[in-house]
């Protein structure tokens, strides 16, 4: 204990880590490894212990030891009394329960104990996936159950370590190759791009092969991904959110990879080709088919024997999904995302069927490193013009959103910030379509929304990366997995600023690694005294709990 | 239980001997002499003649040393022959009750069983007449800890729990309904004092503490009922109405026995044997033997301080009394496991629900230790035993502070902590508008101060709100602005504030001073317009009244009189308005 280490561990669970402190950066990785990051503002970042934290830990091999010795080793004060036989007991229930390979068809779940063996047939919904009882401490588990028993344990709070292994899979090489095959430009992993990949797939170990890869906006989940199917060299699976991630996916592939055009296949809503690596859209898959009834995509998870599943954005993965997930649990399965954190509290099934967090790695390390960029976040509060004001006044409440949305004073603080950034490729992330419209207009710049067809997409891609086109002005599309790399600026005029996952996937577009100073800008313009700056309490809140620099402007920024 | 029974019964000698039968006095008055009398009062008479000057000196002798030593110990302590007999481990004083076991009867009396007349305890007045022959036992020196106490250490800060709860109960009212915290009431008590407490997973201890504190700021007449609202007599209290309430405490009547929540007694109603102001000031006289400022684990505090004073909460062992709720085992089932027990279990309740909440000690909570060995053996089911008995029992170590050992009279007075001293240095304030203490205790003044501020998130953090400091500006009456609240938050955080707090703050201000009552207006309605129109222009009332504009005029309320005498005099009546 000393007042100069960083850690304050509270009895509620949370760890406070003092920034300032000469021990934080040493702390930091360590406590990544078994506590939640719940905010990580500029002087003290707080952390929460879970049972699923602790979890993650053991499935990464971290015990209890370790990490109670983490935790007092860095402790400025005495640990509360209740923690160390918290951290024990809970940590120690990861691993009380295997899921093995049985003779024959079935899986064998074994407990430590004949007591825990009969606590598990007192829960009427563990009883009902239980096969025989074998001995004092296992059961035959019906091989179809695999999923649905691991996530009822862990509903019971009881995880089971699966080391049933998996199903090898249609083989195929998928070699990385050297040098970007459109640009030529030198391409390997960066360290801990290759770092998550050999996490995730541990040498071939049954113990590796499925599980979660945190990083943050702009990473590289994509090539992690990459890495991860060259090193398990099987036909793969890839589930995306969109078409535009899906698209991007494959150029990745035939980018990045020996794999040819004919070994890949496209799976939406206009293409439905099945190939050794197929990208597949969570959106299809979901199609309910209004005639037959049920989702008939989801067939796609059986119709080649598939070694490896890749879920991108794995925070937003669709319940169905997730029920589909259930049924493939011999399957290699590896989660991609930048956050844990789901909007529906689904954790719990990301954990028991997705697999347990093999990495996270902060984003704060990949900015000091420079490999993504730095941002730097601004309010621009805006005032009504008068004639404006009565109107928004005695407006319906719902309406009133709107009215301070489309404030025609954030067209000359838009036009004021990109005289500011002349150079810097710029979007304009609007919430309404006719705002978007009227900006893409005023300005004349490019639009971009959700009715843009996909050719005309690409286009508008293909000129923004390419450097002629500097300003593009889009609707919510911005949310999704739209990888625009070279955005440098963001000006978001209007926005629901509620939803966590929304303001972090709009970061994310600017954050991908910039040349020079490797400094981007994001602005959101705000009318003052309205509902919006109410709202943007919210945002602020959250970007300065992530740690971003933050600051208000009021009136056009010159 | 007869009222004999009650507390502070104390017959005296002659009155238990008479209890007894000829055939149990006969076996005691042979060790003096080989014709005892066989008339029963002449038999008594003789019997308490033994324990008396001339007498006395030569019935200590026929003690022996082993003999002084147990008459030594009851008379310097704990009373009760049971303690007593642990002064000398083996010592067989032999039994009244001749028919009490076969082998009793082979055993020959001692006379130090004359000075334990019911068997059980000595009369104060033999107490105080051996203390003055016998010297005391020596008292071995209180085992303390050498580093950290075991558990959790709840910071003692009486003064700053007291004005927490005074500044509660001004603000907003205290509801307290017969004499228990409502729940509600309980909750924010114990949100706000994790911090003193330092952990929130013991809310049933600090709910304990801070309505114990409760009962003793009331008995202390710092609070006073106004039907189920308390409210505070004055804002904060010094050392001074400190030391007036901890003397209020010690001699009470209260017996803490009754907050130990697992022990039922016949009925819903039971009594405690012994006198609990007497009780209470053997354990205070206890305490004093206790090195200031070193902690001491509890569970050998209770040991030895058994041994040499008279705490017991129960002298007889009644077969009705029964811990747990149903399934409980009895007191006559455990014996003196079970007296141990309650004793232990009193001994805690006064620690960490009077004496810590008061300042006097300072208290370390951890888990509560399991049932002993002896008890454990009486159990069946692990439900047959409730874990706790109260929960003090998560009490594992104390030590006296300073303030404490002026309080009971052991120490000097200690300086008041300067202001300067409360002013922590480890806090940290942050964009998000959170504010952090990372440095050892939260000053109360500090907590005062950021739970008016902002919401409470843990132990250490509060999230400045924007609603809870436009109540403070706009409740202040202007003795707070924003500029105080910035220079109190710089002082705390010993840093200029982030940009965005400031603004929270600027933006509260500007909410606060953005409207000026500026009084009561009459208002009136004109239909005529040249009425309208001499009111509002003419000399004599255009300063009087302002045009709102549709035929409304306002008049300020001073106004009003000097408007309708003008407008007389113009030739225009203004009706009287019906003012509040």
């Amino acid at each position: 204990m000393n007042p100069d280490d960083p850690l304050i561990i509270q009895s509620d669970r949370t760890v406070l880590a003092e920034v300032d402190s000469p021990r934080f950066a040493e702390v930091r990785p360590l406590l990544a490894r078994f506590a939640e990051l719940v905010k990580t503002p500029e002087h003290v970042h707080t952390y929460r212990l879970t049972p699923l934290s602790l979890w993650n830990a053991r499935a990464s091999g971290v015990g209890s030891d370790e990490i109670l010795e983490v935790l007092s080793g860095f402790a400025k004060f005495p640990l509360p009394s209740t923690i160390p036989s918290w951290v024990r007991e809970t940590a120690g229930r990861y691993g009380r329960l295997s899921l093995r390979r049985a003779p024959g068809a079935d899986l064998l779940l074994v407990a430590d104990s004949a007591a825990l063996a009969d606590e598990l047939i007192g829960h009427d919904r563990l009883r009902a996936l239980l096969g025989t009882r074998l001995s004092p401490t296992s059961f035959l588990v019906p091989v179809e159950a695999r999923g649905r028993l691991k996530v009822t344990l862990v509903d019971t709070g009881h995880p089971v370590e699966d080391i049933a292994g998996y199903t090898p899979g249609e083989p195929l090489r998928i070699p990385l190759r050297s040098h970007s095959r459109t640009t030529g430009a030198a391409f390997s992993l960066r360290d801990y791009q290759r770092a998550a990949v050999d996490s995730f797939h541990l040498q071939g170990d049954d113990r590796g092969g499925s599980g979660v890869l945190v990083l943050p906006c702009g990473a590289g989940k994509t090539i992690i991904g990459l890495g991860a199917m060259a090193a398990v060299g099987t036909s793969t699976l890839i589930l995306v959110i969109g078409v535009t991630a899906a698209r991007q996916w494959i150029a990745e592939i035939l980018d990045k990879t020996d794999l040819t055009a004919d070994q890949i296949g496209e799976y939406d809503g206009t293409v439905k080709d099945v190939k050794p690596v197929t990208v597949a859209t969570y959106q299809v898959l979901t199609h309910r088919d209004r005639n037959a009834g049920g989702m008939p995509h989801l067939e796609l998870f059986n119709q080649r024997d598939w070694g490896l599943v890749v879920y991108d954005e794995v925070h937003l993965l669709p319940a169905p999904v997730f029920q589909a997930t259930a049924g493939i649990q011999a399957r290699r399965r590896l989660g991609l995302t930048a956050t844990l954190v789901r909007e529906d509290g689904q954790e719990r099934s990301v954990f028991a069927l997705i697999g347990p967090k093999k990495t996270d790695v902060p984003w704060k390390a990949l900015e000091a490193t420079g490999w993504i960029a730095t941002a730097r976040c601004t309010e621009v509060r805006l005032t009504l013009p008068e004639d404006r004001r009565i109107p928004y006044l005695t407006a319906e409440r719902k309406d009133q959103h709107r009215l301070a949305a489309e404030n025609p004073r954030k067209m000359d603080a838009i036009r004021a910030i990109l005289a500011r950034h002349p150079h810097e490729p710029t979007l304009i992330i609007g919430l309404y379509v006719e705002q978007v419209l009227a900006i893409s207009e005023s300005l004349g710049i490019p639009h971009l929304i959700g009715s843009t067809g996909q050719r005309r997409r690409e286009q508008l891609y293909a000129d923004f990366r390419a450097g002629t086109l500097r300003a593009l002005a889009v609707s919510k599309v911005a949310n999704s997995s739209v990888d625009l790399p070279d955005a440098s600026v963001a000006i978001q005029v209007s926005g629901s600023f509620g939803s966590r996952q929304e303001e972090a996937q709009r970061l994310g577009r600017i954050l991908r690694p910039k040349p020079g100073a490797n400094q981007a800008w994001f602005y959101t313009l705000v009318t003052a005294d309205t509902v919006e700056q109410d709202f943007a309490l919210h945002r602020q809140l959250f970007l300065c709990e992530q740690g971003y620099e933050y600051a208000i402007v009021d009136g056009v920024p010159t | 239980m007869n009222d004999a029974d009650a507390v502070g019964h104390e017959p005296g000698l002659e009155a238990e001997l008479a209890r007894h039968t000829n055939d149990n006095l006969l076996p005691v008055a042979r060790i003096f002499t080989g014709k005892p009398p066989t008339n029963k009062r002449d038999l008594v008479a003789f019997l308490s003649s033994q324990t008396r000057p001339p007498h006395l000196a030569a019935t200590l002798e026929r003690c022996g040393d082993a003999g002084r030593k147990v008459l030594a110990a009851a008379a310097y302590g704990n009373g009760m022959l049971r303690t007593a007999l642990k002064a000398v481990p083996g010592f067989k004083p032999g039994h009244w009750m001749r028919s009490w076991s076969s082998s009793a009867r082979d055993e020959k009396p001692s006379p130090v069983i004359l000075f334990f007349p019911d068997g059980c305890q000595m009369p104060t007045e033999l107490r105080r007449l051996l203390a003055e022959l016998l010297p005391a036992p020596a008292r071995p020196p209180m085992p303390v800890l050498a580093g950290d106490p075991p558990g959790q250490v709840a910071p003692s800060d009486p003064l700053g729990d007291i004005g927490l709860i005074l500044h509660l109960a001004k603000s907003e009212g205290l509801p307290i309904a017969q004499k228990t915290l409502l729940p509600a009431t309980l909750k924010r008590l114990a949100t706000s004092a994790t911090a003193v407490t330092g952990s929130s997973a013991h809310r049933p201890g600090d709910h304990a503490r801070l309505d114990a504190l409760v009962r003793l700021l009331v008995r202390g007449g710092l609070l006073f009922d106004n039907g189920k609202i308390y409210r505070p007599r004055q804002d904060a209290i010094g050392h001074a109405e400190l030391k007036r309430i901890v003397t209020g405490y010690v001699t009470s009547g209260e017996d803490e026995v009754q907050d130990l929540t697992s022990l039922r007694g016949r009925g819903k109603d039971w009594v405690a044997w012994t006198d609990p102001h007497e009780r209470r000031a053997e354990l205070i006289q206890a305490i004093g033997f206790c090195p200031i400022g070193a902690w001491i684990p509890v569970g050998e505090f209770i040991a030895r301080t058994a041994a040499i004073a008279a705490i017991e909460p129960l002298l007889r062992i009644d077969p009705f009394l029964s811990f747990g709720k149903g399934y409980g085992c009895s007191l006559d089932e455990l014996g003196e496991s079970g007296l141990n027990l309650i004793r232990a279990a009193w001994v805690r309740v006064v620690l960490f629900t009077r004496l810590a909440p008061l300042g006097v000690v300072e208290i370390a909570v951890g888990e509560p230790a399991p049932p002993p060995a002896e008890i454990r053996k009486h159990l069946d089911e692990p439900t047959d035993f409730p874990v706790t008995l109260s929960p003090a029992d998560t009490l594992t170590a104390f030590r006296v502070t300073a303030l404490g050992a002026w309080l009971l009279g052991f120490g000097p007075e200690p300086a008041p902590e300067t202001a300067k001293a409360e002013v922590s240095t480890g806090w940290r304030i942050q964009s998000d508008g959170t504010v952090v203490n990372l440095g050892q205790k939260t000053a109360s003044g500090d907590r005062l101060l950021l739970d008016r501020l902002g919401e409470r998130l843990d132990e250490r953090s509060w999230r400045l709100q924007r609603a809870q400091i436009l109540a403070l500006l706009a409740d202040s009456a202007g003795r707070e602005t924003g500029e105080t609240l910035r220079k109190k938050l710089e002082t705390l955080t010993g840093t200029v504030l982030p940009d965005l707090v400031l603004r929270l703050i600027d933006d509260a201000q500007r909410r606060v001073s953005a409207v000026v009552t500026e009084g009561l207006v009459v208002l009136l309605r004109v239909s005529d317009r040249p009425a309208a129109e001499q009111l509002l222009h003419d000399r004599a009332t255009a300063q009087l009244c302002r045009d709102l504009g549709g035929g409304f005029i306002a008049v300020e309320m001073k106004n009003f009189d000097p408007l309708r005498r003008a407008a007389r005099k113009l030739g225009w009546h203004v009706p009287d308005a019906i003012t509040p």
